[in-house]
């Protein structure tokens, strides 16, 4: 069962000179022929050979690496991952397995079907395919077989330092929120700056610089039975432990008490405090971005709202609900305007707001909606909206994740359409 | 009040009632085709005991865990000193399984449990293994197929999955697969008075992994572990 190695022992033989007579010789020299003709159809093709194991150094490069290439729009730059469509936990098991694949280092992670094994770069599945399209199948495979539940058995939680938490990190929501991210990097004021991915699958990511809600990453409270919080990935020989024995495995995270969680892991991680002036610059940038890509999310479930129509369905089922709906999202952006609002609230109580560019932005946003020149979203079906608008809508929760409502009624500008009415949601 | 023993049994009870090819009311239960809520229907539902789930305790042979043991004294020792100045006390003797500290943790608090079945493995007549992993169980679950090195191929849902009613997908699935040969499941049981928690994993219905997270004396988040995974034999750990 478990246990299993996730990588083949190489068997050496050693040639010695042929003893015996001549008739052995022959039947001997013969063997060797008919095996030597067998050897195409005999032979074991990893994903990728192992030329080298994971190290300090290693762990240093692939952190190094995360901070330098792993961009928004790595899979559209050329190489066997190029195209390639994921959600948030693939994406999250890619970062790895791509690095792991460009310099010969085991890739590994627990099989989630309760198989016992390891799934790693030595299964020779995909033989018959050229190095690069191995590569491209393998991560492909993952896919199918990875998700947000699998997470917490391929990583660990890390203390929290910047020693232990750093580029290639891994944050994890309760499984209640069903998400992941990948960490970029932690910012010199402490801010993680995280890449990841939303349904349904594509190969752009989205950016977010901020520490998401707590209501969205720890529904069920900091606990740390529920898997959330700053994890990496373990080590191949540590995959088939106890995650509590694992090397590095630390409670600190759930240590710290709720409500100030996110401003404490700041401090922690920061190397120099925060300007009013770029915590509101963050904030904004994360709510613009937010809502910048709930219009494209929003739009593609409209769309598919259409080919129901030319199909003559009315209703979507579970699966196409489940990639247009968009309830996790929102609950995502409005933590993120619900930030903004109090974190403008606190700056103005201390006296700390102050006069600058984006301190007089978010006056125009939040108190007169108006536009601002800054952040103005088109969003088809409704109009031009200023971000003041859109936020608002939010905290008011008049936002619509149902995928069978209206534009209008999914920006919160008429209420819930007769169609979402009558269609089952999941 | 073994809340958690009941569950597992009757998971293992409905997984050998589908070796038998029988259809009987703790199978329709267990996989949801009548109305009475499940865990498996539901996972954060809190367990319900039921009589059926008591019987079955009887009725169930409970296949050991490879790898699976009982505490030695070294154990009982990190334990005892663990667990000082904690709400929790068990008594537990050598030669206890792991099976024994989650009683007596489900004995001294007031549980709400979590039960998530993920993975069931099925055989079929000709030996081919069909493995159906749920990772959602309203929403979303998986199918696999398995190669010559062991390793899940995912494979299309049963034809017409995705139309039906997802409680009478699962349990028409599960009948059509053949022998039940494995299943795992997290339970997670929390207790909202004192946020102490309890995170087990069971294999087979037997529990193979053991933490409790707990304050003692001071504010600081303590934990309890004991398990045998990846080791050959029950290793208990402070942290």
């Amino acid at each position: 069962m478990r246990g299993s190695s996730s990588h083949p022992q190489r068997k050496t033989v050693e040639i010695q000179p042929i003893k015996g007579g001549f008739m052995f010789k022959i039947l001997l020299s013969r063997s060797v022929f008919a095996v030597a003709l067998l050897m195409p159809f005999l032979a074991h093709s990893s994903v990728w050979e192992n030329e080298n194991s994971w190290s300090p150094q290693w762990e240093r490069a692939y952190q190094n690496w995360v901070s330098e290439n792993w961009t928004k729009d790595y899979f559209n730059k050329p190489g066997p991952f190029k195209g390639l469509k994921f959600d948030c936990a693939d994406l999250v098991y890619t970062m790895r397995a791509v690095f792991a694949s460009q310099n010969g280092l085991p890739f590994a992670v627990n099989d989630p079907t309760g198989g016992g094994r390891l799934i790693s770069n030595s299964m020779s599945r995909f033989d018959n395919l050229d190095s690069n399209a191995r590569k491209r199948a393998f991560v492909k495979y993952l896919f199918g077989v990875v998700s947000t539940k699998s997470i917490p058995d391929d990583t660990y939680p890390a203390a929290v330092n910047r020693t232990t938490l750093s580029s290639g990190s891994v944050l994890l929501a309760d499984e209640k929120s069903h998400h992941s991210w990948t960490v970029r990097k932690f910012l010199p004021s402490g801010i993680p700056y995280l890449l990841f991915r939303s349904r349904p699958a594509k190969t752009e990511m989205f950016r977010r610089i901020e520490y998401p809600s707590m209501g969205f990453t720890f529904p069920n409270g900091l606990n740390p039975e529920r898997h959330a919080g700053f994890r990496n990935f373990r080590s191949v020989s540590d995959l088939t432990k106890s995650v509590w024995n694992v090397s590095g495995y630390s409670l600190e995270q759930y240590q710290i008490p709720y409500d100030s969680w996110r401003s404490r892991m700041q401090q922690k991680m920061a190397q120099r405090g925060e300007s009013a002036e770029e915590m509101l610059s963050r904030l904004l940038d994360s709510a613009c971005r937010g809502s910048e890509e709930r219009v494209e999310a929003v739009q593609e479930g409209l769309n598919h709202l259409k080919k129901l129509d030319r199909e003559g369905r009315l209703c979507m089922n579970s699966s196409e609900y489940d990639d247009f709906s968009t309830p996790s999202r929102d609950k995502r952006l409005v933590g993120n305007y619900e930030d903004l609002v109090r974190s403008y609230q606190g700056l103005r109580a201390q006296g700390q707001l102050g006069e600058g560019k984006y301190a007089k932005i978010a006056t125009g946003l939040l108190f007169g909606q108006v536009s601002t020149g800054y952040c103005d979203i088109n969003v088809p079906g409704v109009g031009r909206l200023n971000l003041g608008q859109v936020i608002a809508a939010g905290l008011e929760r008049r936002f619509s994740g149902n995928p069978h409502d209206s534009a209008r009624a999914r920006w919160g500008f008429e209420g819930q359409g007769r169609r979402a009415k009558s269609c089952p949601t999941y | 009040m073994k809340k958690w023993l009941v569950l597992l049994t009757v998971a293992a009870l409905t997984l050998a009632l589908v070796l038998l090819g029988r259809q009987s009311d703790e199978e329709k239960v267990f996989f949801g085709v009548n109305d009475k809520a499940t865990e498996l229907e539901s996972p954060s539902k809190k367990i319900s005991q039921t009589s059926a789930g008591l019987e079955s305790k009887k009725q169930t042979e409970q296949v050991p865990a490879e790898n699976s043991g009982t505490f030695r004294s070294e154990d009982l020792q990190i334990i005892e000193s663990c667990l000082k100045g904690a709400q929790f006390r068990p008594k537990l003797n050598l030669g206890d399984r792991l099976e024994h500290l989650m009683d007596q943790a489900e004995k001294q608090f007031h549980w709400i449990s979590h039960l998530e079945i993920e993975n069931l493995h099925f055989k079929d007549a000709l030996g081919k293994e069909l493995r159906f992993q749920i990772l959602d169980i309203e929403k979303e679950s998986r199918f696999f197929d398995v190669d010559l090195e062991g390793l899940p191929i995912r494979r299309d849902p049963p034809e017409g999955y995705a139309q039906l009613n997802p409680k009478q997908q699962r349990a028409a699935l599960i009948r059509q697969f053949g022998s039940a040969i494995y299943s795992d499941s997290r339970l997670r049981l929390v207790d909202e008075r004192t946020q102490e928690s309890v995170l087990a994993r069971t294999r087979n219905g037997e529990i193979v992994e053991f933490q409790m997270f707990f304050k003692s004396e001071g504010p600081d988040l303590k934990s309890l572990a004991c398990g045998s995974l990846g080791l050959k034999r029950v290793q208990c750990k402070c942290l």
